[in-house]
């Protein structure tokens, strides 16, 4: 049997089928959840992922990663506050359209546009992920390196506001993954004598802290955080669209599928994003531009479908390259390490049969999130109404049980409480979080591709600029600095602007 | 607090940051051999980039006060979020002494009342129920031994 039907009959099997349609519901009840973000649903299912067969532990994360998406814009359409950062842009128009009476109209159409746009993205991954594994077999320690730094300067460009402060990010991460033992001597480093220390920070363990805490943080102490009240109108009919509707999507969907599908390649670009530029190529698109914000279906379908292509080409660099494209595919870097497998090029040619595996689970979770969606909207949606006095210390609890269950150390518990509160630090001095996190996993590669190469050719610099790997990836890591330098200022202008309106 | 004075606090935590690592970094071999890297070079690399931006972020902050720039300012710290870490820290300390489950009850019912919690039936079978539960999910359904106090 080749590798490609190994890996259908992988992701195919029963308790991987069960798996995935356990984390879809999870992933739909998560996303729904104001205030609660995708990253921070993975990390609190993962301790349970820990003694799961690889397959099954992967099939559940993805489920819950591709639903997230899809049940961000529940909440978005029903009460005009996305559950996920990615639905905001679901918002402009479907809760207008609820707001008419037609919020079965509008869910039934986030959710098919988010099934395209998963599909077309499983599509790219299917057709893309073995041929750039097969290329990056070809790259050597210096464009490694090269494809590494390229990979956390469009990070910090993407997804801080200012790139300074994205890069101070990204070198605190960098500074913590250098405790522990060198990668390459085995010299211990800043470990104080503590042997709890010598195998480095486990960054899950931080990731649990820097976003869990702060979330909980937020939800509990922030008495603005938006909650819906038990008036939220959880009633809905129609949910299944007309064909008409279908037809009226196709335009919509044809743009933000590719869009999300290419920006979700991008490290950090991610699902906001892909949904803002969606919306806006939709409204240009359009034949009468002027409807969109007043609850067009065009304004539901466009940013929906490419929010849910986001999962699949992020899912692209994290398998071929051990690149993340945002901190949820750092937390499936995360899962797989835990089951010793490494993302990257060699995965596809030592275990290619895991690798379609997981392609195919991504399949299975479109579908599922299809079905149990469509379905199971009514009873989901009640979820909104649900007490949070309960959810909050469970999640508090379940953070402790991840960061202890790594390593069965308690080392681990007090260094995710510590990460919690440098995630609070950071987010009151308006730093971003997420250079910090991809940084932690992508430290150690880019310390010892860089110490290999300059090894290999004693110290001379030129070796990454003789590769046109190398020259490439530099290339594109200082145009995405440039850009980021020339887009700040606009950016800085237009907020100013905007206090200063008291907008 | 404004943005830009935000920007000049970071600048000079991260500053002083950077010269610390620094510093301990250069107490290790920088060579393995010649012309090869070692343990040093990379931190004293960080070290030297987190001091450089610092110095861009204070200067970024000092021109921002010169413009006056103006900036939403975001509630993250409050006495609130004291409590709720310094709970959190005790419960941590308590884990290996009395276990997940009896460290579990009180550090449960402390968020729910901070939660505003005031039916105290579902707090106490929240409280008790909820830590038992995860407790027994863990160890049967996962295979992963939480915790647990001595004596039990």
């Amino acid at each position: 049997m080749g590798d490609i039907a190994l890996g259908f009959h992988q992701a195919s099997q029963f308790s991987s089928l069960i798996a995935t349609a356990v984390g879809v519901l999870l992933g739909l009840v998560v996303g729904m959840i104001p205030g609660m973000t995708i990253s921070t649903g993975i990390i609190i299912v993962l301790p349970m992922t820990f003694t799961m067969a690889p397959d099954i532990s992967i099939a559940l994360l993805l489920g819950l990663y591709v639903a997230g998406m899809t049940g961000g814009s529940f909440s978005a359409i029903l009460l005009n506050i996305p559950g996920t950062p990615s639905a905001s842009a679901t918002a402009i128009d479907g809760f207008p359209m609820a707001e008419r009476g037609e919020r079965g109209r509008a869910l039934g159409i986030a959710i098919i546009a988010s099934f395209m746009g998963g599909l077309f993205s499983f599509g790219c991954l299917y057709l893309i992920s073995p041929f750039l594994a097969d290329l990056a077999l070809d790259f050597q320690a210096a464009d490694l390196f090269t494809l590494v730094f390229f990979g956390l300067t469009v990070i910090c460009s993407f997804a801080a506001k200012s790139l300074v402060k994205g890069l101070l990010s990204m070198s605190v991460g960098l500074m913590i993954i250098s405790v522990g033992q060198d990668p390459m001597m085995g010299t211990a480093r800043f470990t104080f004598g503590d042997p709890n220390l010598l195998s480095g920070i486990h960054f899950l363990t931080a990731m649990i802290g820097l976003f869990a805490i702060p979330q909980l943080v937020e939800n509990i102490c922030v008495p603005d955080t938006p909650t819906p009240t038990k008036n939220t109108k959880t009633e809905v009919h129609g949910v299944l669209p007309t064909l008409r509707d279908l037809k009226r999507m196709l335009v919509p969907i044809s743009i933000g599928a590719p869009i999300g599908s290419f920006l979700g390649v991008l490290p950090g670009a991610g699902g906001p994003i892909a949904a803002f530029i969606s919306y806006d190529y939709a409204k240009k698109a359009s034949k009468d531009p002027d409807a969109f914000g007043t609850g067009v279906l065009e304004g539901i379908a466009a940013p929906e479908s490419a929010n849910n292509a986001v999962t699949g080409g992020a899912l692209i660099p994290m398998m071929t390259l051990g690149i993340p494209g945002d901190p949820v595919t750092a937390i499936l870097i995360g899962a797989l390490l835990v089951h010793g497998l490494a993302p990257g090029p060699l995965l596809f040619l030592e275990r290619a049969d895991f690798a379609y595996g997981l392609i195919f689970s991504f399949f299975w979770a479109n579908i599922f999130n299809l079905v149990i969606a469509l379905a199971g909207i009514g009873t989901l949606i009640k979820i909104l109404a649900a007490p949070r006095v309960l959810m909050m210390p469970t999640i508090a609890l379940l953070c402790v049980i991840g960061s202890y269950a790594l390593r069965n150390s308690f080392f681990d518990v007090w260094v995710m409480l510590g990460f919690g509160l440098i995630g609070l630090i950071m987010k009151w001095l308006n730093m971003p979080v997420v250079p910090l996190l991809l940084a932690l996993v992508l430290g150690r590669p880019l310390e010892e591709h860089l110490r290999i190469a300059l090894t290999s050719s004693q110290g001379d610099l030129t070796v990454f600029i003789t590769s046109p790997y190398s020259v490439f990836f530099l290339g594109l890591a200082a145009l995405s600095v440039v850009w980021s330098l020339i887009l700040e200022p606009r950016r800085e202008k237009a907020k100013n602007l905007k206090l200063a309106d008291g907008v | 607090m404004t943005m830009p004075t935000k920007n000049i606090i970071a600048a000079v935590i991260f500053a002083a940051l950077g010269i610390g690592y620094g510093l301990l970094a250069s107490g290790l071999p920088d060579r393995a051999g010649i012309g090869i890297p070692g343990p040093a070079f990379f931190p004293q690399l960080i070290a030297g980039f987190i001091v450089f931006l610092s110095l861009a972020l204070l200067y970024k902050g000092i021109s921002g006060l010169v413009i006056r720039e103006k900036s939403a300012d975001k509630v993250v710290f409050s006495a609130k979020a004291a409590i709720l870490l310094a709970w959190f820290a005790g419960f941590i300390f308590l884990l290996p002494y009395v276990g997940f489950m009896i460290a579990g009850v009180p550090f449960f019912a402390g968020l729910m009342l901070m939660c505003q919690s005031r039916r105290w039936l579902q707090l106490f079978l929240g409280a008790t129920a909820i830590p038992i539960i995860l407790f027994i999910i863990f160890r049967d359904g996962f295979h992963i031994l939480l915790p647990n106090a001595p004596w039990l």
